[in-house]
């Protein structure tokens, strides 16, 4: 079986299961690091491994290079600040950076309805038709956001986080707040619903 | 989800562009964000006196996940709880083997030999049940031989009856089911009562010390009790012996079990065990009754008036075996009774020593010809003629007592040896002593 891992340079490649313990062990021995001794060194390979797969999965929601690039310091300062707070368990670091990033994205859809005095889904709904104009993407791809947008925001996020960025079902469902069978029957409906716009869609 | 769909989704973040952060953004927001950190560290100064337990319990919390953690927590802690119970339980099961009715841990003891016999039954055979049952039977009466009173005494000899009933009832049920069950349960009934037997019969200067200056008549009562329970025990134990050496008869006769299960010579082997023990018995009882004769005959020749008493001097208390005053001044009607009963019994122990002579080559002629049922039965039949003996000799022994008794006498065990190194500082003393050595006395007159 192989899992996704993502480079030094971000680039995401697929490992067999020993590397991905492999690298998993070194997480959590980086993770131990900075909870015992605060290591800065330890926090930074962290940053390293996160950064590109926090803010992708942050701007592929909020659609602005600076408001990601805000909301992306903030995250990771946030994660040093729960990883050196005592009274907090930490088993998983990357389930516990997504959820800070998807909380503080959803902190930003709140403040931003509540400027402009409309719901939170209107604004989810701007935030990706931002996306498709903004990005300058190969024809297909944009072809095949398109469609995945067109999904229910819970849809997007299942598959987002599953085939774009690899994450497991089990950290989906601790990201999502969710039992791990919801997650499974989400990600279900969520291939099905895609296949069928897909068809639809002419090419 | 077809792989050119996935690859598709993963491509999209391979894409450069707006997707994707700026790499310049990411280095000096990371060197800002290291400075912060180190700042913030710098100034706190917190990390530096994290104990070893605090380190290592971040560190298992980040290596093991909570669930495991809890799992573990939830086991060590019934592993912890059982393991409190169960050194406690040894504790007490261990404590409770020397306890005796009444005690407090005897409870214990009897919770221990149930689930013993429960886990016997159910994961072992019937042999094993059986086995089980025996070895009770076996600790009932070594708690008879050290009991400390007669009403512990008596409440282990019931408990031995119980047993040996329910030894009984397992043959019965082992018969029932098969024949190679029934065989492998009567070797061991056959077996171990007559171990029961020879441990129950050991005499024991506890148990036969009969003080006479006692007039509590209560505790005479529950001697007598004991002595009649003791009997019945014996009793039964050999009727579930002898059962189990007929059923050893019956299966090998009928050819109903295999020559590896029980063979002739076992079979002869067991009856003959049982003649050796019915002579035994019966020469057991011949001693009891020159006992019982000797000590009368001395007690006549000795009496004198009720008014004139021979106060002999005491020998040192202290040491309790020791025949001390011996006071003679019976009525001359009770003497006579007993003199006559015991003239009785000596006359029905010379016929069952006739009857057992004879009967012991008649069994033997039977072995030889293999008529092994006929042989059995001869030995049940001078097994009854034993029983009906023993009942007049110990009338006889009885009556001897109530002689002692009403002279103010204390007859304690003595052995030979004991009686010949006593130096009595009167007459009479010696010369009762002198006459009971020379009769080999051995035994109480209580028996």
């Amino acid at each position: 079986m192989l899992r996704c891992l993502y480079d030094q340079d971000c680039n995401i490649f697929e490992v067999s299961a020993s590397i991905y313990m492999k690298t998993l062990v070194t997480e959590k021995i980086l993770v131990y690091k900075v909870r015992t001794k605060r290591d800065p060194d330890a926090f930074s390979k962290l940053y390293d491994f996160y950064i590109e797969p926090i803010y992708r999965f942050v701007y592929f929601k909020l659609s602005n290079k600076e408001d990601s690039e805000d909301i992306t310091s903030e995250v990771f300062l946030k994660a040093w600040n729960y990883l050196i707070s005592e009274e907090k368990e930490v088993n998983n670091f990357r389930q516990l950076i997504y959820r800070i990033a998807r909380n503080r994205v959803i902190d930003v859809y709140r403040e931003r309805a509540k400027k402009s005095e409309c719901s939170i889904e209107t604004i989810e709904i701007a935030a990706t038709d931002n996306i498709i104009h903004s990005i300058e993407l190969a024809e297909e791809k944009v072809e095949l956001i398109n469609t995945i947008k067109k999904l229910k925001h819970e849809y997007q996020e299942v598959i987002h986080l599953r085939y774009v960025e690899g994450l497991s079902v089990r950290d989906i469902a601790v990201i999502l707040d969710k039992k791990y069978a919801n997650v499974r029957v989400i990600l279900h409906r969520a291939i099905k619903k895609l296949k069928e716009l897909s068809v639809r869609t002419p090419n | 989800m077809s792989r050119k769909f996935i690859k598709k989704l993963k491509s999209i973040k391979t894409q450069d562009g707006l997707l994707n952060p700026d790499r310049a953004w990411v280095a000096r927001n990371r060197e800002r964000l290291i400075s912060d950190i180190r700042q913030s560290s710098s100034s706190n100064n917190l990390h530096a006196n994290n104990k070893f337990t605090q380190q290592f319990s971040k560190g298992l919390h980040i290596f093991v996940s909570n669930r495991v953690l809890s799992f573990a927590r939830t086991g060590m802690t019934m592993v912890l709880v059982g393991a409190i119970a169960i050194s406690g339980w040894i504790v007490s099961v261990s404590a409770s083997s020397s306890s005796l009715p009444g005690e407090v841990l005897y409870n214990v003891k009897m919770a221990k030999e149930t689930a013993e016999l429960i886990v016997a039954s159910v994961i072992g055979s019937e042999e094993d049940e059986v086995t089980t049952m025996l070895k009770h039977a076996s600790t009932r009466v070594d708690e008879y031989q050290n009991s400390k009173s007669s009403e512990q005494a008596t409440q282990a000899i019931k408990s031995l009856k119980k047993k040996i009933e329910s030894t009984g009832d397992s043959l019965a049920k082992a018969e029932k089911k098969s024949s190679e069950k029934a065989v492998a349960v009567a070797k061991v009934i056959e077996e171990k009562t007559d171990e029961i037997l020879i441990s129950l019969s050991e005499e024991e200067s506890v148990v036969g010390y009969i003080n006479l200056d006692n007039t509590e008549e209560e505790n005479l009562d529950l001697e007598k009790e004991l002595s009649e329970k003791i009997g019945e025990a014996e009793g039964l134990i050999e009727e579930t012996g002898i059962k189990a050496v007929e059923v050893l008869i019956e299966k090998f006769e009928k050819q109903e079990v295999g020559e590896g299960l029980i063979s002739k010579e076992e079979v002869k082997e067991s009856i003959a065990k049982k003649l050796n023990k019915l002579v035994a018995d019966v020469s057991k009882i011949q001693e009891t009754n020159n006992v019982s004769s000797t000590t009368i005959n001395i007690v006549k020749l000795k009496t004198v008036s009720s008014t004139e008493g021979i106060v002999l001097d005491k020998i040192d208390s202290s040491e309790q075996k020791t025949t001390e005053n011996i006071v003679t001044g019976t009525s001359e009607q009770r003497l006579e009774e007993a003199s006559n009963k015991v003239s009785s019994a000596s006359q029905k122990v010379e016929e069952t020593n006739q009857k057992v002579e004879v009967g012991k080559l008649e069994v033997g002629d039977l072995i030889e010809q293999n008529n092994l049922s006929a042989a059995m039965d001869k030995i049940k039949e001078l097994g009854e003629v034993k029983n009906e003996t023993k009942v007049v000799v110990t009338e006889a022994s009885n009556a001897v007592i109530n002689v002692l008794k009403e002279g103010e006498a204390q007859i304690v065990t003595v052995s030979t040896e004991e009686l010949s190194d006593k130096t009595a500082s009167s007459t009479l003393n010696s010369v009762i002593v002198k006459e009971l050595v020379e009769a080999g006395t051995t035994t109480t007159l209580s028996n």
